[in-house]
């Protein structure tokens, strides 16, 4: 599964454009992530990858095939949980399967144990904790028949503590299914850790400023987020993220 | 577990303190009994009158339930039809109001002059009263559903009958439940009022009958057979929503 992205545009009315011009692709068996501060439109450009809107100008291209405005081609780990609250763990990790026809019970409960939901099986969402919310949620894209996988900000809602478990328990998994990836993130560390490439989005209009390979060899632990060479590469990310601001003021104060 | 119990007995006592005074009252003013009479009174009347009871009581069942399921059933259809259709719903929502509006005791005489006497006008004025609850509660189920969840099915490829049956049906089972809940309270007033334009048996009939001969105590004796009958079909949908939601009650019950 390989995703294209050509010189991708919209706005939304007349003088609000969220996204000048994207231009990225993820391989296969890639894990891309994107790093942007909030609000830069990086929902705008999963809902148009996702098909529940069309760009004003480019392509997305998936496969070799042009997606725009087409829905059902890729599995989605969206923000908050949107699990069913009236079905159980396994009916809703069923879900992504079932509206394609078919559904594996005996797969999703072997996935169920392999990542230690496996007594959870009939519990319902509310009974779950934030973190196992999102387990099942991303244990419920991992088993849609679409194989792409994008996420967005999946552990932004969770502490600290969760998030790096999360974190931990997603890379372990990953490793093992290297599944094409493309993750939103307006985390530093969490991009790092995680992601082969990371995109750096600007601020609105969102464009990319700069696209970082991440050297970490696989496997990794997250002893790996205290070794000087992490901090390093984290204190450059911030650095280029910072670089906008002074971008920013001129715009600021040509408007006014 | 120990202060549900005591939940259940309050209402109970405060019920049966209102008996105890009323009983008094009647007593210390010295009120005739064709006037008011007292609950006990009424009582001994219950089942002074139990055996000829029985069949207007179960007549009016009868025609509570079919009246019933007609009309919430009609409602829900209305619903679904008003929610798939684009443009439906802002057309005939106006008329739905509408139709709430038309005084039932107007209403009733001229369906029975159209219709005769039979069960049909009798059907059609519960369901008059039992589908709007219905209607506009499963509407607002509809509509409520959290957008994160539809715009997910969406992107997963759901088909717009999928998107109905899997995510807005389920979702707004609680609403639907409330509306049915009115609705079936309702449904006890609608049988008693198209008994009373007539009706060979039937508790309206048993009430009409007993206020023109001012036998007080009977008229009485009917207003706690409704009242019960209302109450026992309420919880009735109670039970049948705690059957069916069972994610929602027990997300009550961990609170």
């Amino acid at each position: 599964m390989t995703l294209e992205i050509k010189n991708l545009e919209k706005s939304f009315g007349k003088n609000q454009q969220v996204l000048a011009g994207i231009s990225m692709h993820v391989n296969e068996g890639e894990f891309v992530s994107i790093l942007g501060p909030s609000g830069s439109g990086k929902s705008t450009l999963f809902n148009l990858i996702g098909g529940l809107i069309n760009p004003d100008s480019g392509q997305i291209i998936l496969n070799r095939s042009v997606i725009n405005g087409e829905l059902g081609h890729i599995s989605f780990m969206p923000q908050e949980h949107s699990l069913l609250p009236w079905r159980t763990v396994l009916k809703n990790i069923l879900l992504s399967s079932e509206l394609k026809g078919k559904s594996d019970e005996s797969l999703a409960r072997d996935w169920l144990k392999r990542t230690g939901l496996a007594d959870y099986e009939n519990a319902y969402p509310h009974e779950l904790s934030g973190g196992m919310k999102q387990r099942v949620s991303f244990l419920r894209s991992l088993l849609a028949p679409q194989s792409f996988m994008c996420m967005d900000e999946p552990f932004s809602a969770l502490d600290e503590f969760t998030r790096l478990d999360m974190q931990q328990w997603l890379l372990s998994i990953w490793e093992e299914q290297r599944r094409s990836i493309l993750l939103v993130t307006h985390n530093i560390d969490e991009a790092l850790l995680l992601s082969d490439r990371i995109y750096i989005f600007s601020d609105k209009p969102a464009k990319i400023k700069e696209e970082i390979i991440v050297p970490f060899p696989r496997p990794r632990q997250k002893e790996l987020l205290l070794t000087d060479e992490f901090t390093a590469w984290k204190r450059k990310i911030y650095s280029a993220l910072e670089r906008e601001k002074p971008d920013e003021s001129d715009r600021c104060s040509y408007s006014s | 577990m120990n202060r549900k119990q005591i939940k259940g007995w309050q209402p109970i006592f405060v019920i049966l303190l209102f008996l105890i005074f009323w009983q008094l009252s009647i007593k210390f003013f010295k009120i005739e009994a064709w006037l008011l009479p007292g609950p006990v009174g009424i009582l001994k009347e219950g089942i002074k009158s139990y055996d000829s009871l029985v069949p207007h009581v179960f007549s009016t069942v009868q025609l509570t339930i079919s009246g019933f399921l007609v009309g919430s059933l009609l409602g829900l259809m209305i619903a679904i039809i008003l929610h798939l259709i684009p443009g439906f719903k802002e057309a005939f929502y106006p008329l739905l109001i509408l139709s709430q509006n038309v005084p039932i005791i107007v209403l009733a005489p001229l369906l029975i002059i159209w219709f005769g006497f039979g069960v049909l006008p009798k059907l059609m004025i519960i369901s008059l009263v039992c589908f709007f609850p219905v209607t506009v509660s499963a509407l607002d189920g509809f509509r409520q559903t959290p957008t994160e969840l539809i715009n997910y099915m969406k992107m997963a490829g759901a088909t717009k009958s999928q998107l109905f049956w899997k995510i807005e049906c389920p979702y707004s089972l609680p609403s639907i439940f409330s509306g049915l809940k009115i609705s079936a309270t309702y449904s006890v007033m609608g049988a008693v009022i198209s008994e009373w334009l007539g009706a060979k048996t039937g508790i309206g009939v048993f009430m009409t009958l007993a206020s023109s001969s001012f036998r007080t105590d009977r008229v009485f004796v009917s207003i706690f057979i409704i009242m019960f009958l209302s109450m026992f079909f309420f919880c009735l949908i109670v039970l049948l929503e705690r059957m069916t939601v069972k994610w929602k009650s027990k997300g009550v019950k961990q609170k």
